[in-house]
């Protein structure tokens, strides 16, 4: 049961990362993509 | 007087039979029921009837409810496939199997398994056998005495056994063989479903969300949706064993009974010619059942007096089970992310999604709106259950797939 949002550009990463948390997400992981874009994924 | 009689005769036959009736459909209806579980414990939504006429890409609009839905779904087993309304001829398989299983560039499956060419002159007449493989666990059955020895999944092995058997009470076990599955990953399913909507926009629109207000003043949206087959299961055909129950008393015949001709391992004496005699027994049996049921490609495995096994191989593999998406029919006809039909219908969160970022305005005024009071997120969470179908917070901020649905989540909540 995973959720992710992928292309996120770097300066938006902890915005997105603090929604997921805010919405009651204990696992998130943030990737970085090989054209410097973000993948942040949640459980 | 005799009239009074006569009719009330006649009302008792009336009742028996419709009780017959009902017996019978009862007991279809539990095996149809049996067979569509089996397939179900294996994450895949069963086909029934089986058919060999489903493939990837077909399109189909439900109009049901999701509640109506579950509800089929727990009752029969399978959910219908009565309204089809397109069949795409998706691309990317070569992409996709790497150019395994003899999957080319120019390759359009199924058809590329289904009838090779140059078309084989014996058997088998499909190359099915290169397509990646399935297995599926065996499926147990029970048929009693004066409930009908009819199977009702499409198997003529089960009918052709119990008649050896000479039996009308036997439980058996069908072992699906010969399965394969191939399918597209929804990513590069949705694009393509995509653009069949956009050259069918009207089409669509006809499917809008409808809107009505209950008598408590509740106002209630319902929705309608594109189902996609991304994956389909076939089977080449099923071993079926029959043990019969009958184990101990007599058998009582109706009219002129054929004498058994099944193997008998205890009247023979040498174990040579046991094993001589018991190919060669085999044999004729195999040969006497293929005279007896034109069509069927049964063979016989074993025999005995109390128990059958036979395989049987359907002339091009049958699809036995699927798995799709959803994609939710909205305002002017455009179409809603997808979401895995079998999580839907189950009655599970439909968690496992992945989007773009791409956030608009709305997406700061919904953030706004749940930061000035902590009871928001419940209010949309609510709202999300209801028209999203309950998709988390942070991907219906900022996926591309929920810029409408954040449009209209912005007017149903009057957020400013």
């Amino acid at each position: 049961m995973t959720n992710s949002i992928t292309d996120i550009p770097a300066a938006q990463v902890g915005q997105v990362v603090q929604d997921f948390i805010d919405d009651g997400a204990t696992n998130v992981v943030a990737e970085i993509a090989e054209n410097g874009t973000y993948t942040v994924s949640a459980t | 007087m005799r009239n009074a009689i006569c009719a009330v005769l006649l009302a008792m036959l009336c009742l028996s039979c419709k009780s017959i009736d009902h017996r019978r459909e009862d007991e279809l209806a539990r095996v149809a029921k049996d067979w569509c579980l089996t397939i179900r414990a294996s994450q895949v939504l069963p086909v029934y009837p089986l058919t060999e006429d489903l493939q990837v890409g077909d399109l189909f609009l439900v109009s049901s409810p999701i509640g109506e839905e579950v509800k089929n779904l727990e009752r029969d087993g399978f959910l219908p496939l009565d309204n089809v309304v397109a069949r795409l001829q998706p691309t990317g398989w070569q992409q996709y199997y790497n150019s395994a299983y003899s999957v080319t560039e120019t390759s359009v499956l199924p058809r590329h398994w289904q009838f090779p060419t140059p078309a084989p002159t014996a058997a088998p007449f499909t190359t099915w056998a290169a397509a990646p493989g399935a297995a599926f666990p065996s499926y147990t059955f029970q048929v009693k005495r004066g409930a009908g020895a009819t199977l009702a999944i499409p198997i003529q092995a089960v009918p052709v056994g119990l008649s050896l058997l000479q039996t009308s009470d036997a439980y058996g076990t069908v072992n699906i063989s010969n399965a394969s599955t191939y399918g597209l990953p929804v990513t590069v399913m949705s694009p393509q479903v995509e653009e069949w909507a956009t050259n069918n926009r009207a089409f669509l629109q006809l499917y809008a969300p409808g809107r009505s207000v209950d008598k408590k003043g509740r106002e209630t949206v319902s929705k309608n949706y594109v189902r996609t087959v991304y994956r389909v299961y076939v089977a080449g055909g099923v071993n079926v064993s029959l043990i019969s129950n009958q184990s101990a008393g007599a058998r009582v015949d109706a009219g002129a009974s054929k004498p058994s001709a099944l193997f008998d391992a205890g009247s023979t004496t040498e174990a040579a010619d046991a094993a001589k005699n018991y190919s060669s027994v085999l044999s004729s049996l195999s040969q006497s059942v293929a005279s007896a049921s034109p069509g069927a490609n049964l063979t016989l495995a074993s025999a005995s007096s109390r128990s059958v096994a036979m395989n049987e191989t359907f002339p091009r593999p049958l699809v036995i089970g699927y798995l799709a998406f959803d994609r939710s029919i909205e305002e002017g006809g455009l179409l809603g992310p997808p979401l895995p039909t079998l999580a839907r219908v189950s009655g599970r969160t439909v968690a496992s999604t992945t989007v773009v970022y791409t956030p608009d305005n709305n997406t700061e005024k919904i953030r706004a709106w749940l930061d000035a009071d902590p009871a928001n997120r419940q209010k949309l969470h609510n709202w999300l259950d209801g028209n999203a179908d309950g998709v988390g917070v942070a991907v219906f901020l900022h996926g591309d797939s929920y810029k409408l649905a954040r449009a209209n989540a912005v007017k149903a909540l009057g957020i400013q």
